[in-house]
């Protein structure tokens, strides 16, 4: 009796414990994996969720720093690994929309690869040009722009990063020349905007806000479809006459595909009950970034929405990546 | 005065229990994972973190800078008891500062490091306290064109770094810069020399080829003679430098501190540069240039200044304006920004506690890594006393843990071994690597901001010579490349007619 006890109480658990194993989870440390190396706005925010996650769930959040290939990295490691929700990636826009697209030998699909979980915070670029630029307005810049084509040159942080491609999208819209300098990273195009190197920037709000309150940069517009609480004077694009001007940066929550809906919605609801705590708003706040937490077909059809019209925007400015 | 009142209430900051507390801890966590091979302060950091929301402000501040330049100062620590450089600017401390431990001073090494850093970084302090604000005005007169001059003048001084033959310096060079241009080129997004590895992407680590090139390179050259590996037990002589030592440091010291608080103020090079470029100053000024590459005391003693100036300085554009100018500084600035402190110019007049609790403690942490490291010193040395066969694997596999952790991609390791048996080529072949290295950190910055300029005069490349501050620097770099030349000249043609006699 004892033995045939010894024989099948391990049997038993063997078959209890995928059941059990959804239902308990997480038992064990859960990894976001980040296409970016520590320090940027995507790390913040991962690190501010996964914290608040870990408080929750009861495990920690591990944050795994993957940078390389424009994200591709980070995405193809997730895509490949095993769907049981230890294993999550922490998605930023143009680095799903835009970089597995241009990417030779791709090695995932975007829209196949993966369950997205909730976007977690979405924020604009503001448009700023040097103080001594002399416009006030967009329509100020546009008829600038025209009058000297080519003499004005804008700042990114490399060819097809947001701050690029917004500002090839400005270019289609209005049909002015601007001229395209890449620096490494956002910092190098803040330091030749303040030094005149370049003339304007599409930069992010953490990046021009604190020289935008000195003085030392002049905002023009913000990206978005809504003005941003930080610069309530300032128009969105889409209200100084460039209908339909919408570029955001976000931040999501993926899991690969084919994890448990149980699961995926044990995420969900614990990533949106962090996003609405007090803390995590007032710090999302303070990096001019707003909570979202939608659901995960909705975040899905946000990444769809905005691959299609990035692959216009790159077509028609003819711009070519590899 | 306002700077004496800013001053006393950024020492009442930093003299404070905490601020001396997590200051401490800083410079001694610094210090350790500095000594760790591969492993920076940068991955330290992130891995803190979390920790430091439940601190003051200032307290975390102070306590993530001290792991900054802790590290930077470990780093020294190893690059001369080991021959690995985890840090860009500890390649040069390689150079001299290994060869002396090599000779059994290691100590006397470690010492003029230590003293040499921390009088660069008190002077670098003072420069920092009385003029941040004007000379981050002053660097942003920097543009693409300057950077690329300034780069020129680093380059020619590379081929100052090496003793013996011209040719092989100026063909290590090349093949630096050829290396450099592996991973995505940043005017146009295009892959190059990626062989399809998307860890390519982004280029070759630094850390990986220098910890290649120098410290495996010599461990499995070591193999091969066993006389080397007794060397450095068998004749340890005294571990404080000698009144000599002192004399022949004290203005090697002084320049290296000058060039490196000028050339910290330019983001991202100047750590590097001001080290490379204080070591060709040295073996330039010096009457015994021939000493250089085998223990010469003036080696160590300028580029460990310049480095430690400039790593103080380079502190300038991170506090006045909020612009990081690598990881490390991005993750302090983000961690004000997670206490609800937006980084930016405002800081200073808004925060003034922070900034000057900051200035002030990096002086008290320079002062703690004196006293830390010189009882400590005895310690170092007899470390190398450690029979060759357990310190050395022991080294090997710290090494290739610590460039795991670059980015968590095992292609770094890999590459650590190519790069060791590559070095060890090189060894064979008495090609030096150090003008290599250099080459392999400025080409890739040199062909972006050369790129960017050329893009700015829409192709004129006059843009370099009527920007009075980037001919100022060619020209720098003609004088100092006539000044190698013309002797190599003279002496060919002194050997042409003495054979034609």
């Amino acid at each position: 009796m004892l033995k045939l006890k010894a024989l099948v109480l391990p049997l038993l658990i063997a078959l209890a414990a995928p059941a059990a194993a959804q239902s308990d989870y997480p038992t064990k440390p859960i990894r976001v994996v980040l296409p970016f190396p520590p320090g940027g706005g995507t790390d913040a925010v991962a690190r501010l969720i996964g914290d608040g996650m870990s408080k929750r769930l009861g495990q920690q959040v591990l944050i795994d720093n993957r940078p390389g290939a424009g994200g591709n990295i980070a995405s193809d490691l997730v895509a490949r690994a095993a769907p049981d929700g230890y294993t999550l990636l922490m998605g930023f826009s143009t680095a799903l929309t835009v970089t597995p697209g241009v990417s030779p030998n791709l090695t995932f699909n975007v829209a196949k690869d993966f369950t997205p979980i909730t976007e977690l915070a979405a924020g604009q670029y503001v448009l700023v040009v040097h103080p001594d630029v002399p416009v006030k307005n967009i329509d100020e810049l546009i008829a600038y722009a025209k009058k000297n084509p080519g003499s004005l040159n804008f700042g990114s942080s490399g060819t097809g990063s947001p701050h690029h491609l917004a500002a090839e999208l400005f270019m289609a819209k209005t049909g002015t020349k601007l001229t395209h300098l890449a620096y490494k990273g956002a910092s190098g195009s803040t330091t030749a905007l303040l030094g005149n190197e370049i003339q304007l920037v599409f930069g992010s709000v953490t990046a021009t806000l604190p020289h935008i309150q000195v003085g030392k940069m002049r905002p023009l517009a913000t990206s978005g479809l809504k003005r941003l609480p930080a610069l309530p004077d300032i128009p969105t694009l889409d209200e100084s006459g460039l209908k339909g001007f919408d570029v955001t940066t976000w931040y999501g929550l993926l899991a690969p595909a084919g994890t448990s809906q149980a699961i995926v919605d044990k995420l969900h609801d614990t990533a949106v009950a962090v996003l609405n705590e007090e803390k995590t708003k007032e710090t999302l706040n303070s990096l001019s970034l707003e909570p979202i937490g939608n659901t995960g077909p909705e975040f899905g059809a946000l990444i769809a929405r905005e691959t299609a019209s990035w692959a216009k925007v790159i077509n028609e400015a003819g711009i070519k990546l590899e | 005065m306002e700077l004496f009142s800013n001053l006393a209430l950024g020492f009442s900051v930093a003299l404070s229990f905490h601020g001396l507390l997590y200051c401490f801890v800083g410079v001694m966590l610094g210090t350790f994972i500095g000594v760790l091979p591969g492993v920076g302060p940068l991955v330290t950091i992130s891995v803190l973190l979390p920790i430091t929301y439940n601190l003051e402000p200032s307290s975390a501040l102070i306590m993530l800078a001290g792991i900054y330049y802790g590290a930077q100062y470990g780093g020294s620590t190893t690059a001369i008891l080991v021959n690995l450089p985890g840090e860009s600017s500890s390649v040069v401390t390689c150079l001299d500062g290994h060869q002396m431990a090599r000779r059994g001073r290691a100590g006397p090494a470690l010492a003029i490091a230590a003293i040499g850093s921390f009088i660069a970084g008190t002077v670098s302090n003072v420069v920092v306290a009385a003029f941040a604000p004007a000379l981050s005005a002053w660097a942003l007169n920097f543009g693409s064109p300057e950077y690329f001059s300034i780069m020129v003048l680093g380059l020619v001084t590379a081929a100052v770094l090496s003793h013996g033959s011209m040719i092989k310096a100026i063909s290590m060079i090349v093949l630096g810069l050829i290396l450099g241009l592996s991973g995505t080129d940043v005017n146009s997004g295009t892959y190059r020399f990626t062989f399809g590895l998307p860890e390519l992407t982004d280029g070759i680590d630094f850390v990986v080829v220098a910890m290649g090139m120098f410290g495996l390179a010599e461990i499995i050259a070591n193999i091969q003679r066993p006389e080397a590996r007794e060397i450095f037990s068998s004749k340890v002589s005294n571990l404080l430098p000698s009144r000599a030592d002192m004399k022949a440091s004290a203005w090697p010291i002084a320049r290296g501190t000058a060039l490196g608080s000028i050339l910290g103020i330019l983001p991202g090079t100047g750590t590097t540069i001001s080290s490379f470029m204080s070591y060709a100053l040295e073996k330039k000024f010096s009457r015994h240039p021939e000493r250089f590459g085998h223990g010469a005391i003036e080696g160590v003693a300028g580029p460990e200044s310049a480095n430690n100036a400039a790593a103080q300085t380079a502190f300038i554009p991170t506090l006045t304006l909020g612009i990081p100018h690598n990881g490390t500084m991005a993750l302090m600035l983000g961690a004000l920004t997670m206490f609800g402190i937006a980084p930016g110019p405002q800081v200073m007049t808004s925060h003034p506690d922070l900034f000057w609790g900051l200035v002030a403690s990096m002086w008290i942490g320079n002062l703690m890594l004196l006293v830390l490291n010189l009882p400590m010193l005895g310690l170092w040395v007899k470390m190398l006393a450690v029979p060759y066969r357990l310190l050395y694997p022991a080294i090997v596999i710290l090494s290739c843990v610590g460039v795991y952790t670059l980015s968590n991609s095992s292609l770094s390791v890999v590459l650590l071994a190519v790069f060791g048996l590559v070095g060890l080529v090189f060894v064979k072949l008495d090609f030096a690597p150090a003008p290599l290295l250099l080459g392999f950190i400025l080409g890739p910055m040199m062909e972006e901001n050369l790129r960017r300029s050329m893009v700015m005069s829409r192709g004129d490349p006059s843009i370099f010579v009527t920007r009075p501050m980037s001919v100022a620097m060619l020209l720098i770099a003609a004088i100092l490349l006539a000044s190698m030349l013309i002797p190599m000249i003279r002496h060919k043609k002194e050997e042409a007619v003495a054979s034609d006699a």
